[in-house]
């Protein structure tokens, strides 16, 4: 079972502040596609498979600060993928970087010095979309994140949507 | 704190408590908090060995640090760790993600005001984008948006004297006199001019006229709502229904089509400080229809051809009549409270493409576009 919930209390790269409000995107995003906690999200990709999915009950006040869809969308996404990563690539989150309107994460082991010898968790979110829709983007992110040469640095990329719900799930 | 380990992850720490203040509109908090990540994020760049295998680690740790830089509204900073970054050979696909936050920090720079200073009753629009030259733009792209501001000021003003909505006819001589659009000369910045708006010369008779800067603060505030879609936002400041849907439109048309603007900023001075919005939105993505459920969402049409017919008599809403080219097929179209005097009238004899619901045989409008 994956428990957004669970983000609240912290893990070694997310603060249980900012993981609280990630539990909140998320819990914004099922709730506005109409899912109660406990529907199934269908994992493709790497390690195929149903996973029950729980959350906070949104609240009015969450709905307001997360108005932004596309906002919401993004930081849900990353709720998703950031407690999906332990499950199916079998990592925590260890590191993140501030980069756009949100961070980048990285998968891996704690070494000497910040992101070496790991691998980055490119994550996308969509509302509400079709399957060719979800693989335009899950090839998009593929090849965003590509190794041009030998110093490329590996990836895994994850895409949820969240109106069926499901998630794609690929490294490079 | 001495390593880089313990710098970084301390600046992300501010950085996600900044970013949460920023979502609950917190802005004094939120950028004491994004100056503290600065801060610790440089205290990280700086703690790296100066020898030995450190890519990608200094790469992300300028990345990181360059965009909480234009948190902090410093893009000279922004675009000195960008350009180190990729001076010292940054690994790829981190060299494309550095060139691409270098276009950000490129727009911000068009936001500056460079020298030029701004009265607290003036605002600075810029333009930028594939279609925008150093100085110079399409006069189409430009004088549309110096209209549309001149109209959204206008509007701004009747609403907050409590004036019902003017579907038809001229504003008042007072309205246009007391608040009429001045344009500087352009600069070069990518495209950049400063709007003046007048002020009530009665102002000290009657106390109840809006005063300008007043105006200026709220154009910013709606446009920064347009750009996060803050739709709700909008309908706490917008209430009546009409001025609203004349906004949304007229925001619409202000932003960025995407293709030759891919920003609109404004900025305006308060208390010696600069204030930006950067409208990246583009127009295909603002929102202009009130949002119903997907269930009750009715069936949406587009048609095309030349607007020939125009009613306004009908109080609360108008009539046009669409001509499609060709088949010579009339579409009568109900024309929404907001939209005939500021978006629809302009655009008398031209060829259109409209879209919107079907109700019976009427087309409601939705939107209206030259083509």
């Amino acid at each position: 079972m994956l428990d957004l919930g669970s983000l609240a209390e912290g893990c070694p790269a997310i603060t249980a502040a900012f993981g609280q409000y990630l539990a909140e995107a998320g819990s914004v995003c099922l709730e506005s596609q109409g899912h109660v906690p406990g529907v199934l999200l269908s994992i493709r990709g790497l390690a195929p498979q149903d996973h029950e999915v729980v959350w906070p009950e949104a609240t009015e006040q969450m709905r307001r600060c997360l108005n932004d869809p596309e906002v919401a969308t993004e930081h849900g996404a990353v709720g998703v993928a950031v407690v999906l990563a332990k499950e199916v690539v079998g990592y925590s989150v260890i590191e993140r970087s501030r980069k756009g309107t949100g961070f980048d994460y990285w998968l891996g082991d704690n070494g000497e010095l910040p992101f070496q010898n790991m691998a980055r968790l490119e994550i996308s979110g969509i509302r509400e979309g079709t399957a060719d829709q979800i693989e335009s983007r899950v090839r998009q992110k593929l090849r965003q994140v590509a190794p041009s040469d030998d110093t490329g640095l590996p990836a895994y990329v994850v895409v949820v949507e969240f109106g069926r719900p499901c998630a794609e799930v690929r490294d490079s | 704190m001495t390593t880089a380990n313990e710098f970084h992850g301390a600046a992300m720490e501010q950085a996600e408590l900044a970013l949460i203040a920023r979502l609950a509109h917190d802005h004094e908090r939120a950028d004491a908090l994004f100056l503290e990540a600065l801060r610790l994020e440089l205290g990280a760049l700086q703690a790296l060995p100066v020898s030995g295998e450190i890519e990608p680690t200094r790469t992300i740790l300028r990345r990181s640090a360059a965009t909480l830089a234009l948190d902090c509204n410093d893009p000279n900073l922004a675009e000195r760790l960008v350009a180190q970054g990729l001076a010292d050979g940054a690994p790829p696909p981190l060299d494309e993600e550095l060139r691409d936050l270098m276009e950000q920090v490129h727009f911000r720079r068009h936001l500056l005001l460079r020298g030029v200073s701004l009265d607290d009753d003036e605002l600075q629009m810029s333009l930028a984008g594939q279609g925008v030259g150093l100085g110079v733009v399409s006069s189409a792209q430009f004088l549309q948006r110096v209209g549309d501001t001149s109209k959204l000021i206008y509007r701004i003003a009747e609403r907050r004297r409590s004036l019902p909505f003017r579907e038809t006819g001229r504003r008042r001589k007072a309205v246009s006199e007391d608040y009429e659009l001045f344009v500087s000369v352009p600069r070069a910045a990518s495209f950049a001019v400063t709007l003046k708006i007048g002020r009530p010369t009665d102002q000290e008779r009657f106390p109840e006229l809006v005063d300008t800067p007043e105006i200026v603060d709220e154009f910013m505030d709606l446009m920064t709502m347009v750009d996060k879609a803050d739709y709700e936002g909008i309908r706490d400041c917008i209430p009546d229904q009409a001025y609203r849907t004349n906004f949304l439109q007229l925001a619409k048309r202000l932003a960025p089509d995407g293709e030759d603007v891919g920003l609109v900023g404004f900025t305006s001075v308060r208390s010696g400080s600069e204030r930006f919005v950067e409208v990246t939105r583009p127009k295909a993505r603002v929102v202009t229809t009130e949002s119903l459920p997907d269930a009750e969402k009715p069936e949406r049409v587009t048609v095309r051809g030349t607007l020939l017919f125009a009613d306004a008599t009908r109080g609360d809403a108008g009539q046009i009549r669409i001509v499609e080219e060709g088949t010579g097929t009339v579409h009568q179209v109900k024309v929404p409270e907001g939209m005939m005097a500021d978006i629809v009238k302009p655009l008398w004899e031209c060829a259109v493409e409209i879209s919107g619901v079907l109700e019976g045989k009427l087309i409601i409008l939705d939107e209206i576009d030259s083509i």
